[in-house]
Order: C-alpha cells, then structure tokens, then sequence
C-alpha cells in the first residue's frame, strides 16, 4: 500500500516525460502486477483528457475583450476622489467667471452711464447715436478685456485663455484624427466551427423549451426549466451577410471584435441577435454586427432529424488595414 | 521580468506591467475557474474578478510564497464564494435537484466510448467534497506542482498528497461505477 502511494506520486508527472528513466521503470514495473494502480493511472488519464478539452474551451475566449475588461473593472474599484490640485483649479475657473460676469455687469452699469450722457446730449439737441457708434460699443466689450482685468488683478492674456478653454469644453465632437483613408476594410468571415464556441455554451445552445415536437401540428414543449438537449447538426450558414464597417470607426481607423448572440429558428432565419461583449463601445460595431445577423440565412439546426430553433455564438472581427502606417 | 519585479511595477500603476502579468496566468486562471464553476459565462466573471482581487491585493504579495500559487489561493476563494452563493439559490429553489442537471448532462448514445468517459470523470469532479475538487482542480487542471497547491490553500504538503489520494480514489470508484450503469 505505501509502495502504491509513492508511485501515485509519479503517476501524476507520468506521460509528461518529466521523469527519469529510472522512475519510469519502477512505475512500468509495478503497474505490472498492481490492478489498483493501473485503475489510477487510467482515472488520471482521463482528467488529462478533459483538462486538454477545457484547455482547448479557454482558448477561444478573446483575450483582448478579457483584459479590457478586467482593467475596466480595476478602473472602476480604483476611481479615487478628485485630487486637491484639480479643485484648487476649478475654483480659479470659478472666480474667473464670476470676475467676468461682474466685468460685464460694470461695463453695463459704465454704458447705461454713457447712455444717460447720451440722452443728456440728445437733450441738448445734437446728433442722435448711429447704428456705427453701437456696433463700436460692442466691439469695445472685447477691447475693455485689460480695463476689466485690471479691476480684477488677472493677467488680460489668463483671462483670454480661460475664455478659450471654455469655448473649446462646449465643444461637443473634438477634432477628428487625421489617419490616411484605409486601403482595406476586412471583416473575417463569420464561422460557426464547434472551436469558435466554448465547449459549456455548445451545450447550453438548445433548450427543451425550443423543442418542436411534430405531430401532425407544430407543437412547443414548455417545461418550467429549460433542459439541454444535444444538438447533432449545427446550422450551417447558407447566405451570411457581411457586416459593414462603420464610418466612424473607418474614419478614425478602429478595429474591433464583437461577439454576437443569435437565435435561429426552425426555417433557418435569424428571429433575434443580441451581442455579448465588444472590445470597443460607441464605435457602431455592434449595430452592425447586429443588422448583418438579421440579414443572414442558414440551413436550421437538427436533433434525431427534427429541426430546431438554436442560438449561435459568434465573433466579428473588423479589422483596420492600410498599407501607410 | 521576474513575477515579483511585475508585481511591484502593477502595484505602482503600470497598467503595462498588469497586462503582462494577465497575458501569463490568464490561461491558468480561467481552468481553475471552468472547472470549480463548470459554466464558461461565470467562470469568465469569476477569473476578471480574481483579477481584480490580485491587482487590488497586489501590495500584499509575497514573493516568498510564488506568484501562481497567490493567484490561485485568490481565485479559488473567489470560485468558493461563488459555489456558496449558488448553493443557497439552490435550497431556495429546491425544484431544481441534482438528479435533473445530472439526467440533462448525461451523455447520448452516439457519443463514442472516450467522449463518455470523460464526460463521466467531469461529473465525478463535480460530484467530489470541496477540498477534494480543489486539489484535483489544481493538480489535473491548473497543472501545478505539489508545493504551489500547498502554498495556495495553505495547508502542508502532506495534506495536499493525502487529499489527492482520496479525491483519486473517489473518482475511480465513481467512474467505474459510472461504467457499469
């Protein structure tokens, strides 16, 4: 029994050739005359099998929407408080503006005085004001800048800059990049191959709940919970309708990968898609990796040959090349 | 770059250097988490969310202990209070017994003999005590060594061999049984 112990031990590095070549032979040696061990080393096996069909399952996961993700999330937990500096800076905005509404309110209070003059010499019975003089008047708004900055002890050029800054945060669309036009926009082909799909969502594609059951009359099981039924023949696309590359993601020359949901019912069209994850939000990727589901045919999925309403799991790749960097 | 040296540099805001550190235990990670999960959406969930755990945690790593095994000691807490969050839905809904999601996930006959047998194990991990599964998660899943698995539940190496010896008895027994029906 201890015997069997030490070589369980060794059975679990067996087949990964990390063993020496003395230790492969106390194991052949004693997997010879031990029925108990031999049953280990084949349990072990089998793990190994099913740790390689995980490992497979893992793999086709997107690893770039995986890592943003993880690093939204961190984002997210981590958002600290506004730092001191920032708010010593949006106080100085504060009375920056203040300063100019009260610069205006004097100016105003300065014109209704120039105003009052104005009537006085029109009393007087000389030259009423022209159109020219009041479009002089609001010119001089602008011209009254270091008047004003002087009353508020601010650097005229401060106040011009944070005029600016304001002009530029209503803004609502920032200047585009300027990128060379693509030389190709390539999506990849939608595949539906059973790697594209990890193992667990295979499983969970059709529900009992989707059963049709054909007696004379087109017939749906409901049940309270929807059980798995296996799936013997995938759909198999017929006409997949290529999505297209959104002109702003194009413009600014974005790739990205969307995973889309899709329900296939029993004639083969697509009833409803909806989309897991995308590696970028806001770009239109989705929209159009939606529009073209909905467009596409396939040949519907079946089990014991009835055909079957499924969901298929699948990636759109838009992918940005151009030959200029 | 050493996993240490990773870790200090991430800690210190290197969004870089966390991103390397993802790129090498990614894979490893989300094993872990298939197969105490045995559902790819959660276990996706559960792997960002250990993630998250490691980098929040990243100041209390000690290189001493090893990278992977700190990992998987976070994850497999993270997996554990997940399982204990599904137990209690469970016993609210107690409609939805074990019996049912065994018959749903029972193999159909055209599957061949291979196919079946791990299909079979599968189940038997799933079926295995919790501290058995987590060894056998780590050992056979997450291919770590004896030591890694000792460091990452924080239990002695002798622990480790003896409940590794248990859970692969039980899952011969289960398998054979399995067998048989």
């Amino acid at each position: 029994m201890n015997e069997c112990k030490k070589i369980e031990k060794l059975l679990w590095e067996y087949p990964d050739g990390k063993l020496s070549a003395a230790d492969k032979d106390t194991i052949t040696a004693h997997l010879e005359g031990c029925e108990i061990c031999r049953r280990a080393l084949k349990t072990m096996n089998t793990l190994r099998e099913s740790s390689r069909a995980d490992r497979r399952a893992i793999s086709s996961i997107d690893t770039f929407a995986f890592d943003n993700t993880v690093m939204a999330k961190i984002r997210s937990e981590t958002k600290a408080p506004k730092p001191e500096t920032e708010n010593r800076k949006y106080m100085f905005r504060m009375a920056v503006s203040v300063g100019l509404a009260a610069g205006i309110v004097i100016f105003l209070v300065f014109s209704i005085s120039d105003l009052g003059d104005l009537t006085l010499q029109r009393g007087r019975g000389e030259k009423p004001a022209t159109i020219a003089e009041e479009k002089y008047d609001r010119i001089d708004i602008q011209l009254r800048r270091p008047e004003i900055a002087k009353k508020l002890e601010i650097a005229p050029a401060r106040i011009a800059e944070e005029e600016d800054r304001a002009v530029e945060s209503f803004s609502i669309l920032s200047a585009p990049v300027s990128r060379p036009a693509p030389e190709s926009v390539n999506i990849d082909a939608v595949y539906l191959t059973d790697e594209s799909v990890p193992y667990f969502s295979q499983q969970a594609r059709a529900s009992l709940s989707e059963v049709v059951v054909d007696t004379g009359m087109i017939q749906s099981v409901e049940t309270p919970m929807s059980m798995l039924v296996t799936v013997e023949k995938m759909p198999a696309p017929v006409d997949v309708v290529l999505p297209e590359y959104p002109v702003w993601a194009k413009k600014r020359g974005i790739s990205g990968v969307v995973w889309v949901k899709a329900r296939i019912d029993e004639s083969g069209n697509v009833v409803d898609a909806q989309t897991l994850s995308s590696s970028i939000a806001g770009m239109g990727f989705e929209e159009s990796a939606l529009e073209a589901a909905l467009k596409s045919k396939y040949m519907p999925a079946e089990a014991n040959g009835i055909k079957l309403p499924v969901w298929i799991v699948y990636p759109v790749r838009y992918v940005y090349k151009t030959s200029i960097p | 770059m050493t996993d240490g040296e990773l870790a200090v540099m991430a800690s210190e805001g290197d969004e870089r250097a966390f991103r390397e550190i993802l790129e090498r235990y990614r894979q490893k990670i989300l094993a872990i988490c298939l197969r105490m999960l045995r559902n790819s959406t959660e276990a996706e969930e559960a792997a960002q969310d250990s993630f998250v755990k490691i980098y929040l945690h990243l100041k209390d790593f000690d290189p001493q202990r090893g990278f992977m095994a700190w990992a998987a000691g976070i994850t497999i807490n993270e997996c554990r209070d997940r399982l204990r969050k599904r137990a209690r839905f469970k016993r609210r809904f107690r409609e939805i017994s074990d019996t049912d999601i065994d018959q749903s996930q029972a193999p159909v006959d055209t599957a061949y003999e291979k196919k079946r047998q791990v299909e079979l194990v599968e189940n038997a991990v799933e079926k295995l005590p919790e501290k058995l599964k987590e060894v056998i998660v780590l050992r056979a899943y997450a291919e770590h060594s004896y030591e890694e698995i000792a460091r990452a539940l924080k239990i002695r190496i002798g622990t480790v061999m003896s409940r590794l010896y248990r859970a692969r008895e039980k899952l011969t027994e289960l398998l054979e049984r399995g067998e048989e029906s």
